[in-house]
């Protein structure tokens, strides 16, 4: 998978990766290890993981779609900020 | 029966019904769409996605807009449920699910499938037969018997079979048998007549009479005679062949040849001739029985004629009637009153007419000489005819 590659090339394994973040141009943001999300609306986004949180923000951002701890967010993404 | 009303005063929303009553969530591959409105939709969200996966759509205001696969709706209603959210089931779709939805429309399926089943008859069907040709009723009972009839249906059509069985009458020289569309083209051509042939005479012109040659007119051949030659009569005058250089090459001998000719006669008139003259006539009639023939009355006449007609009618016993005519004959002695002139013009016109009609007479020689009992008129004709003919 694509995920696996990139953790091989850092040396690291699947279990020092709770959480990814894949932002793809600037208009869709992919999140992995979501736990929950805390807020949603067409600014900003706000989600939770085991370990700390992501905020995402921008202009009429929408949750394409989210299930199994994974989030697809499209819009106009202005930022991307982990607590 | 699944009809989910709309319970929260979210604006006056269209309750949009959903017309089947098939279960959506056994019908794989189907989805159903959410819709509500609330604050803390993170909440939602993330209660949502812990127990399947759902796909937002794009919604104005406070709306949420959301659809989750069909299986999981139950799941979903109960999160709702849980979280006192209003919300509004807008749609179930899924492409067995329109499928089976379209089944419920029974009416329309059969329509469907008549029509596709029309569509692919209707191809083998006859609806109108063009011919091109003389058609006659052999024709037609062969086209009949192959079954290109109009309004049949040909699913198995040998074009070829058909034009041989047209080919093979008589007088037919070309046929052509295709179906293009719903149509069948029948194109026959008929045998065209004989040509007739001229005959060419293979013989030479010869000479029909004795004479003296004076012209002639070749249209093909050889002509073997000149001037002033004396052909018997046989003699070939035109023969079948033209020189080319030294080479005989064989043609038809056709031409006019005229020559002079001598025709002969010799008329003699009595001084006396007897004349016959036709008298009175008597009728006499006889009746005979059983086939047998009456005996011919006695002439009232010392000359006479007779003429019989009979009539029979065999019909029971049978009986014929006998007509008897006598003429009466009277022969006069008459004196030739013909003067030498007279007796010679018509001696001459005499000849004349053994001429041919288009025969020329240059000269006459006319004799006349008394004898006893008459004067023998003796004339000689020379003309220029056609001695070919």
């Amino acid at each position: 998978m694509f995920i696996d590659e990139i953790l091989d090339r850092f040396g690291i394994e699947d279990a020092f990766a709770p959480f990814t973040v894949n932002i793809i141009g600037n208009g869709h943001v992919v999140i992995s290890g979501i736990k929950s999300v805390t807020f949603s609306s067409a600014s900003e986004v706000c989600v939770r993981f085991s370990k700390g949180g992501l905020k995402v923000t921008g202009e009429n951002l929408l949750i394409v779609q989210i299930g199994g701890g994974d989030a697809y967010v499209k819009g106009d993404v202005k930022g991307v900020e982990l607590d | 029966m699944y009809v989910e009303d709309l319970r929260n005063a979210v604006g006056k929303e269209r309750k949009m019904r959903v017309k089947s009553h098939i279960c959506a969530e056994k019908v794989p591959f189907s989805r159903t769409h959410f819709k509500t409105e609330g604050l803390n939709r993170g909440r939602l969200i993330s209660e949502l996605s812990r127990v399947t996966t759902v796909k937002f759509q794009p919604s104005e205001g406070n709306a949420l807009l959301f659809s989750v696969p069909s299986s999981d709706k139950t799941k979903v209603v109960a999160i709702f449920d849980s979280l006192c959210y209003d919300y509004i089931i807008i749609k179930e779709t899924g492409p067995f699910l329109r499928i089976l939805r379209l089944l419920r429309r029974w009416g329309i399926l059969a329509g469907a499938l008549l029509v596709t089943g029309a569509l692919c008859v209707y191809p083998f069907s006859v609806s109108d037969i063009v011919t091109d040709g003389e058609c006659n009723a052999e024709i037609s009972r062969i086209l009949t018997e192959s079954g290109v009839v109009r309004g049949a249906f040909l699913w198995d059509f040998d074009a070829d079979a058909v034009e041989k069985r047209i080919l093979s009458l008589y007088g037919i020289s070309f046929a052509s048998v295709t179906k293009r569309g719903t149509r069948v083209y029948v194109v026959v051509r008929n045998e065209r007549d004989d040509a007739e042939f001229d005959t060419v005479p293979t013989s030479s012109v010869a000479a029909s009479k004795r004479a003296v040659v004076t012209r002639a007119i070749v249209f093909s051949g050889t002509l073997l005679v000149k001037y002033g030659d004396v052909v018997d009569e046989g003699t070939a005058l035109i023969a079948p062949y033209v020189l080319v250089g030294e080479e005989r090459v064989a043609c038809a001998a056709n031409g006019e040849v005229f020559g002079k000719t001598y025709t002969e006669a010799t008329l003699f008139y009595p001084d006396t001739v007897i004349t016959r003259e036709y008298g009175d006539t008597k009728t006499y009639t006889r009746l005979s029985f059983f086939g047998k023939v009456p005996e011919t009355p006695d002439s009232p006449f010392e000359e006479f004629e007779l003429s019989v007609n009979t009539f029979r009618n065999s019909f029971l016993f049978g009986y014929g009637v006998f007509e008897y005519t006598f003429r009466e004959v009277r022969y006069t002695e008459m004196q030739n009153t013909m003067t030498e002139e007279q007796m010679t013009a018509a001696a001459v016109s005499s000849v004349r007419e053994k001429l041919s009609p288009d025969a020329v007479v240059t000269d006459s020689i006319v004799s006349v000489r008394r004898a006893e009992g008459g004067t023998y008129v003796k004339v000689t004709l020379e003309a220029e005819e056609r001695i070919d003919v």
